[in-house]
């Protein structure tokens, strides 16, 4: 049975746009322009009991090649101009002549959105020279320390710890772009325990802290190879695709290149927290 | 025996050391001074016979123990799909 409006999780939507809005924010600077509106628009759907459609407007400088739909793993249908794009409980369709589109959700659509949006992210991110990589962001002197790891690696507890010293400007997904100065750090709003944020960042890259949990503290710089190695293991990567994979080799290399980079051990309280910061203003 | 590259991997090397992405899974690996040298061998043609006699020359070890090393290093990354059989 088809929903009405007011029957959508509205901060579900106020998450999805969000979420475009950050897009907007970091991307923009580097030539993309992704424009999308929500609109108050319900329709029943062909293919779900549950199901809201929005009309989603989409504008391009550079336009995102069809290609790259494909290299995702989505369903394309390509009739024309129009292509359709089927992914789990998402369908949409990009008519890339008049630029706009729809997309049909369920209304747990928000998790397909947002899967749809790192794609995105991901993709964007490595076609201008960076990468969206696991990692929370601390900021110190302007500059963004990342910890890169995997779930349950110690992010969110690096992040939780360190907020009352640092701005933190994310504790699940970092964007990193090439910038004048080198690389430019941004938080993301993606899926997270804490998913709307309000600092986005956009600070230059001061150095890259693999980290482990321990019983104690310990932080010693590493080599090139392996930064570069646990930093890859660390970028989302959605493709199947050697073009893409190259990219995440080739933009990972001048990523750990620019940085000094270390392998962090910490255990879960705060009484290392300020050796850690004087280690960095000696490393750094 | 003779083996490729998988056409789909993606490799580097930084410093002499060797490190391949295999785009399906994912996964990076990276190889020793030894292992390097074999990929580089690898990836030029050289037949098992002609890797072993290299390796055995560089880094002076028997050619029982090249032997024994080599065919495990290769039967692991036949296992990973990063190198496959050609004859």
């Amino acid at each position: 049975m088809p929903c009405k409006m007011n029957d959508v999780n509205t901060r579900n939507i106020s998450l999805i746009i969000a979420r475009w809005e950050f897009l907007i924010r970091a991307l923009d600077d580097v030539s993309y322009n992704v424009v999308i509106k929500l609109k108050n628009h319900m329709k029943s759907a062909r293919k779900y009991d549950d199901i809201e459609k929005f009309n989603l407007f989409i504008s391009y400088n550079n336009g995102i090649s069809s290609s790259f739909f494909k290299a995702c793993n989505y369903k394309l249908s390509d009739n024309g101009n129009v292509h359709k794009l089927e992914f789990r409980d998402c369908v949409g369709t990009i008519d890339w002549e008049s630029k706009k589109s729809s997309v049909e959700i369920s209304n747990e659509g928000v998790v397909s959105i947002d899967s749809f949006l790192r794609y995105v992210t991901s993709f964007l991110s490595l076609v201008q020279g960076g990468a969206l990589v696991h990692s929370a962001g601390i900021i110190k002197n302007n500059r963004c320390f990342i910890f890169p790891g995997p779930s349950m690696s110690g992010k969110s507890t690096i992040a939780g710890l360190f907020r009352q010293r640092f701005t933190v400007i994310g504790e699940e997904l970092s964007i990193i772009l090439p910038s004048k100065e080198g690389y430019s750090v941004y938080g993301t709003p993606f899926l997270g325990s804490s998913s709307v944020l309000s600092n986005y960042g956009g600070y230059r890259l001061g150095g890259i802290i693999f980290h482990e949990k321990s019983d104690g503290y310990n932080i010693r710089k590493i080599e090139e190879v392996e930064a570069l190695i646990r930093f890859v293991e660390n970028v989302t990567f959605y493709s199947s695709s050697k073009k893409y994979a190259n990219l995440v080799l080739e933009n990972s290399e001048k990523i750990t290149r620019s940085v000094k980079a270390f392998v962090m051990d910490f255990p879960n309280n705060s009484e290392w927290l300020s050796e850690f910061d004087k280690y960095l203003d000696e490393m750094i | 025996m003779k083996y490729k590259i998988n056409p789909d991997a993606v490799y580097r090397e930084i410093n002499g050391v060797y490190y391949v992405l295999l785009p399906r899974d994912k996964t990076i690996h990276r190889f020793t001074d030894v292992g390097s040298l074999i990929w580089r061998l690898i990836d030029k043609n050289f037949s098992e016979s002609e890797i072993i006699k290299e390796v055995v020359n560089q880094y002076d070890v028997e050619e029982e123990v090249v032997l024994n090393d080599l065919e495990n290093f290769i039967k692991e990354l036949v296992e990973k799909k990063i190198l496959l059989k050609i004859e």
